[in-house]
């Protein structure tokens, strides 16, 4: 590297001396500066390097645990087409790193690797296949050191990231003593695996002549990917353009994954001067997608014979991988959602992330939130079999109930509890869960080989993230000079009609035809954030963004259209009382004629008023502080229940969906229905594959085999035969009022497949005296291999 | 030989030009326009990149949704298609544009285009009546973020739509007196842009076209010419729908290829007193069209297998020859005694179906050979009660992750000849448990002779365990001890639904009709 190449470099300032290492940091920069003034030099930018597009793939850790004792790309890179094969040693000094929001994972390994799948290696070639070649010949000594695969392993090893969360209620421990009865248990959570579209690919190409860089990828929060890419590679952010795909859904992509991939094509990008696809190809890759948390939650319960529960104790102990990314998002909502709907007079959480020798776990909807709610759920569950009451009984009296007093859950938010009774009811009612729980009762009578099972679940979501710097969002409004609008959300399309819903809020805003609004959804040069649309109330804070940008932009307008109305003699018309409304700018009274829309878009051209603006908003009075275990997290809570009847073919430990039925807060749009309903059926499915069919390779597979993820989704013939839904409009203030309650609460509302499931296999004879748990996923092979054990035992039980 | 050959596409010719004998529609539309860039994307695992395929078949003509992906180029000639764009495109007031305009859908662009190809073939068909069918027409649908009531809702709407039409026609004739017994399939009577291209459409001429490399696609019109030219071309591979092979485009460097599809001898199903003669090129659906009728079990088992978009295209001939290890037909196939007639220049050869897979996998086909055709036998009373047999009980099962487009874990094909209460000869085969089919013929030969029922069953069972092989090579899609267990419930399972001729017990499905009234027709008018 020349001289002046040496200017371009933007070093970090020293911000410490590295322990443990003899030579001091200037020496240290020194050193690298010379190895890097020894390397090759980047060749320059030229038209021919632009118009190339190479191709890269990852060189991934076949161990989970290893460390590297050589490593050698002399014939890699040898090999004809071949542009550059990178190693940790071969990136710039302090750029092999993801940034402390990551845990400073090393974008490539350095001298250890950590998950089976951990890049180690990126190499860049003419195409794809000459990639492959160059990957063969790499060589890599690994010395495999015993990892840690499994939580239980975890747990023996006390391997855990950070101290416990806690979260406490009255004093459980005395409170299950004391109590008639006790039992404890465990409930273990699969995770669920992410099934992109497309496969992973992320090209990023130079920009603005090699000083930008632009990347086109699949990602849930782009502005992160830019985030990450500028602090690894030192290009500032303003430089860096994003441009995510559009998504088939909010599951459709990941958020951590990209920041990895994009960060490595980007140095590809600076080394070789030319455009970079990089490509994951093995679908058995974990680079090519994300699990949730695998879960498992340890419980402690006291209770009376009537099933009034004194007290629980609940350790929640959720994977983090070995570098927790997402994950503390994920144990702070498992924690703040353990309650569930129970007011659990004496309760204690403990949340723990375990480190393992696995790739990081990723955010899905509804993550963290799940497992916590289901644990609570178990409980219940362990307690209905105990008491031998019926589960429904037990719920009941034990729910956040009015009794004049405030109720609040553990850390201090406020309950509603008139919704919870409510919605619960309304369920029951409209399924008419006690006369269909008799004809179960009786269809199990008869029949000796397909056994049903109904089940009734409530559940509460909290709205919004408990990281409060997430729950903002801005939009900017553009009116145009023919009186068309542009909106621009800085928000990755899922097309889940988000955008119908902004034209058409838009429209009521402005008062213009719904046909006028351009919505442009991927928009995140225009925007400084970008709203992520998992875990937080996105709907809700982008709405009230354009609110905000709409209520200034009419104030102008008003101002205009009242000299406008002036000028015409009109000067009895009061400004407060000027109204837009489908393209007419007027009032209530008949005796004026009204403007135009584009006539007092004109006029504010000709008086040079600005016709745009950005919207912001942020949910006020957030705060969530782990330590104390209190705060108020969430903008508000969202309520549902669900009765749902399953039927169990015994013969294949198959299991049919029969009917489903939902009583759950909408949006407060009443014209939001039909999204509304679309979301809910989304989230609904994604926890129906969690609960029954999307089974994930077992952890301590080293090589991952296992049945592709795309053949355990759901299908279309799997759905369930009959869907009733019940829409409430949301009690409280309008302020208060959740903006998207059916994007991730429903995915909650599944855990009534397992109690049916569950409801189902007590009748063929399953007991607690059998002590047999029902796995998650409840999988044909694993229902089947349930019914042989209780069958088996049972025999065991008579013979004696 | 030709270098080139035209298709209809979107309504407007499209000629194809010195392109790779093996390039798929969706590789080919890819790079036509920006529009079409996203076939380029794999889609298979979610039901593929559907479009619609306008074919004229002897005198029928139909709209078929297949996959751009599993659709050689050359298949094409003479054909017409029509992608999601162009339908929405060609005619927005067409009933399914209409309908999903308004319909809120929200599955995002792949499986929103997958919704219009699905409705629109469903709009013009005429089997299409009761609401259960749906879950059948639209079983290509694989993703996490359709909203599948709705489609449910919209779909029965646009199908209500066609059947009234239909129906209204159905009247129209009755009054007129015309011929009755003509097909309405014959009939343009939906008379709109795509009806009346379609009814355009001639008989496709014979094609035979070399790309670049010199690959050659023949597409032969009777056996004669395939002999003719597979003894020219010996190398040349076969190929009839092209869902196996389609799939390894790009990766399998074939030389040549000789379709079967147009080959009239190996595209018709004959139907004779004592058994059904199935050219091995004819797609499955129309299969379960002609037999679902009259054996159940046929409809049943073709309707969990792939998708429609691949039933639509896969032919029972392909599907024998690819010795799919777990594929769910083979077992019934065996219980009803079908035999598979092979042909070559040396003359023809039958081989029963159970004889056809080899130990440890493959088949006895021959290179040179080409499945012909399928006998299946028809047991009606007649035929029975020359053998004294008084009832044959005969049904598949089939275990697996989901309802369909997924490798099932294990099928078990089962059929008993009773006469009065006694066993007189047993079928039971399987599949996905073994690296091919397997009879298992030592429970077979223990039942005949028995009396049907419980007890005879349960003592067979442990013949069952111990002489049907369960090999480990299936793991990863379900565990040997699982598919064991389903050896043995899978029969168990016959056995409840089958007690004895008099009352056999509907299936969970039928029993629970009572949840969505799924057995009522789109439009009531519609006479059984």
């Amino acid at each position: 590297m020349s001289g002046s190449d040496d200017k371009t470099i933007q070093f970090r300032p020293p911000d410490n001396k590295i322990p443990g290492v003899s030579e001091t940091f200037g020496e240290r920069l020194r050193r690298r500066r010379q190895e890097l003034n020894d390397a090759e030099t980047p060749p320059a930018l030229t038209w021919q390097s632009k118009a190339r597009n190479l191709s890269a793939i990852v060189v991934e850790s076949p161990h989970a645990s290893a460390s590297i004792a050589r490593k050698s790309a002399e014939a890699a890179r040898a090999l004809e087409g071949v542009a550059c094969v990178l190693f940790a040693s071969d990136l710039p000094p302090f750029q092999n790193a993801l940034g402390a929001e990551y845990s400073s994972e090393p974008l490539l390994a350095e001298d250890e690797v950590h998950f089976r799948g951990q890049p180690a290696a990126i190499i860049v070639a003419t195409d794809l296949a000459t990639c492959q070649r160059a990957a063969s010949l790499i060589e890599i000594d690994y010395h495999v050191t015993p990892g840690i695969l499994t939580l239980d392993h975890a747990i023996t090893m006390s391997s855990y990231h950070g101290e416990p969360k806690t979260c406490e209620r009255g004093d459980a421990t005395r409170a299950i003593n004391q109590s008639a009865r006790k039992l404890r248990g465990s409930l273990s959570i699969a995770p669920q695996q992410t099934c992109l579209e497309g496969g992973t690919k992320i090209t990023v190409r130079p920009w603005q002549d090699g000083k930008g860089l632009n990347i086109h990828a699949s990602c849930l929060l782009p502005t992160a990917v830019r985030s990450a890419v500028a602090k690894t590679t030192d290009v500032p952010e303003s430089n860096i353009h994003i441009e995510p795909v559009d998504l088939p859904g909010p599951i459709g992509s990941l958020e951590t994954e990209p920041v990895r991939l994009a960060s490595l094509a980007a140095h590809a990008v600076k080394r070789c001067g030319s455009s970079v696809t990089l490509h994951v190809t093995s679908p058995h890759s974990p680079l090519a997608g994300g699990t949730r948390h695998r879960t498992k939650a340890q419980y402690e319960v006291g209770f009376e014979e009537d099933g009034t529960i004194n007290g629980v104790k609940v350790d929640l102990i959720l994977e983090g991988g070995w570098y927790a990314a997402d994950s503390e998002n994920a144990i702070d909502r498992a924690l703040l959602h353990a309650d569930s709907v129970y007011d659990f007079p004496n309760l204690s959480i403990v949340a723990r992330l375990c480190q393992t020798n696995h790739i990081v776990s990723s955010s899905l909807p509804a993550e963290g939130a799940a497992q916590g709610a289901w644990a609570a759920e178990e409980v219940i569950q362990r307690v209905a079999e105990a008491t031998n009451l019926s589960s429904r009984k037990i719920r009941e009296k034990n729910f956040y109930a009015e009794e004049g007093e405030l109720k609040t859950t553990p850390y201090g938010q406020p309950i509603d509890t008139k919704a919870i009774s409510r919605v619960w009811n309304k369920a029951l009612d409209r399924s008419k869960f006690r006369e269909r729980a008799e004809a179960v009762t009786e269809w199990n009578r008869k029949n000796a080989c397909y056994k049903r099972g109904i089940a009734a679940i409530p559940i509460k979501f909290g709205i919004g993230d408990p990281r409060s710097d997430r729950n903002a969002a801005a939009a900017v409004v553009q009116i145009l000079a023919d009186g068309s609008v542009i909106v621009r959300v800085g928000l990755v399309n899922t097309n889940d009609g988000l955008d119908a819903q902004i034209r058409e809020e838009v429209a009521c805003l402005l008062g213009v035809e719904e046909e006028a609004i351009r919505v442009i959804l991927n928009d995140f040069d225009a925007l400084p954030r970008a709203t992520s649309i998992i875990g937080t109330d996105a709907s809700g804070l982008i709405l009230r963004a354009l609110e905000d940008a709409c209520g200034r932009l009419t104030k102008r307008l008003r101002e205009v259209a009242f000299q406008l109305f002036a000028a015409r003699g009109q000067t009895e018309i009061e400004m407060e009382a000027i109204r837009f409304s489908r393209g007419a700018v007027g009032t209530d009274s008949t005796g004026n004629a009204p403007l135009h829309f584009k006539e007092v878009i004109e006029g504010a051209l000709r008086k040079r008023v600005s016709l745009i603006e950005n919207g912001y908003h942020r949910t006020p009075n957030l705060w969530w502080d782990p330590e104390l275990g209190a705060g108020w997290p969430f903008s508000s809570f969202t309520y549902a229940a669900a009765v749902a009847e399953i039927e169990l073919d015994a013969f294949t430990g198959e299991i049919q969906i029969l009917r489903i039925d939902i009583a759950h807060e909408g949006s407060p749009s009443s014209k939001q229905e039909d999204r509304d309903f679309a979301q809910l059926m989304r989230a609904f499915t994604l926890g129906a594959g969690w609960m029954l069919s999307e089974d994930t390779p077992d952890p301590e597979n080293e090589h991952g085999d296992h049945c592709p993820i795309e053949e355990r989704i759901p299908g279309f013939a799997d759905a369930p035969f009959q869907i009733v839904t019940d829409r409430l409009r949301p009690l409280g203030s309008p302020s208060t009022m959740p903006g998207d309650p059916c994007a991730e609460a429903p995915v909650l509302l599944a855990v009534s497949l397992r109690e049916a499931l569950l409801e189902a296999l007590r009748s063929f004879g399953f007991n607690t005296d059998l002590n047999i748990d029902l796995p998650l996923p409840a999988t044909p092979p694993k229902v089947l291999t349930l019914l042989k054990e209780i069958s088996r035992n049972q025999s065991k039980k008579q013979a004696k | 030989m030709q270098s080139r050959f035209t298709f209809e596409l979107d309504g407007e010719d499209c000629r194809v030009e010195r392109e790779n004998t093996h390039r798929t529609l969706a590789g080919f539309l890819s790079e036509l326009d920006p529009c079409f860039a996203h076939f380029a994307n794999d889609a298979s695992w979610r039901g593929g990149h559907l479009v619609v395929l306008g074919d004229l078949k002897g005198d029928r003509h139909r709209f078929r949704a297949v996959d751009a992906q599993l659709l050689m180029l050359p298949m094409l000639s003479g054909r017409q298609v029509w992608t999601p764009e162009g339908i929405r495109n060609a005619e927005p007031d067409h009933p399914v544009n209409l309908a999903l305009h308004n319909g809120h859908l929200e599955c995002g662009r792949a499986r929103g285009d997958a919704v219009v190809a699905l409705m629109f073939e469903g709009y013009y068909r005429p089997d299409l009546r009761r609401h259960v069918q749906s879950n059948d027409q639209f079983d290509a649908i694989i993703t996490r973020s359709a909203n599948i009531p709705a489609i449910r809702e919209v779909a029965a709407q646009v199908f209500a739509s066609a059947a009234q039409l239909r129906n209204e026609y159905g009247n129209k004739v009755t009054e007129s007196d015309e011929e009755s017994t003509e097909r309405l399939e014959n009939k343009d009577i939906f008379e709109d842009r795509f009806t009346k291209s379609l009814f355009d459409l001639k008989s496709r001429a014979f094609l035979s076209y070399v790309d670049d490399s010199k690959r050659r696609f023949h597409q032969p019109s009777n056996l004669v010419e395939l002999l003719k030219l597979k003894r020219e071309y010996p190398d040349a591979q076969f190929i009839a729908g092209g869902t196996e092979l389609a799939q390894q485009s790009g990766k399998v460097g074939w030389s040549n290829l000789i379709s079967l599809e147009d080959v009239k001898e190996l595209t018709g199903i004959t139907i004779a007193k004592d058994f059904w003669d199935i050219g091995a090129a004819v797609p499955l659906t129309e299969i379960a069209e002609e037999l679902g009728s009259e054996c159940e079990a046929f409809n049943k088992v073709i309707c969990r297998f792939g998708s429609r978009a691949i039933r639509n295209r896969a032919s029972l001939g392909g599907y024998l020859a690819t010795a799919w290890e777990s594929g769910q037909l083979t077992p019934l196939l065996m219980a009803l005694q079908a035999r598979v007639i092979l042909l070559s220049e040396e003359g023809e050869r039958d081989a029963p179906i159970s004889n056809f897979y080899k130990d440890g996998g493959g088949t006895i086909l021959n290179p040179n050979e080409v499945i012909r055709s399928i006998i299946i036998p028809r047991y009606n009373e007649s035929s029975l009660s020359e053998r004294g047999v008084t009832a044959r009980l005969c049904n598949t099962y089939t275990a697996a992750p989901r309802r369909t487009l997924c490798e099932p874990y294990a099928t078990g094909g089962f059929a008993v000849e009773l006469c009065g209460r006694k066993v007189s000869k047993a079928w039971i085969a399987y599949s996905g448990i073994n690296q091919h089919p397997v009879r298992a013929r030592e429970a077979e030969r223990f039942l005949a002779g028995k009396r049907w029922g419980e007890k005879t069953v349960f003592e067979m069972l442990p013949i069952l365990v111990d002489t049907v092989k369960v090999t480990d090579h299936r793991n990863e899609i379900a565990g040997s001890d699982y598919r064991k267990q389903l050896v043995v419930t899978l029969f168990q399972k016959f056995l409840f639904h089958h007690p004895t001729p008099e009352s056999i017990r509907p299936e969970s499905l039928t029993a629970a009709v009572d949840f969505a009234k799924l057995n009522q027709p789109f439009f009531d008018e519609i006479a059984d």
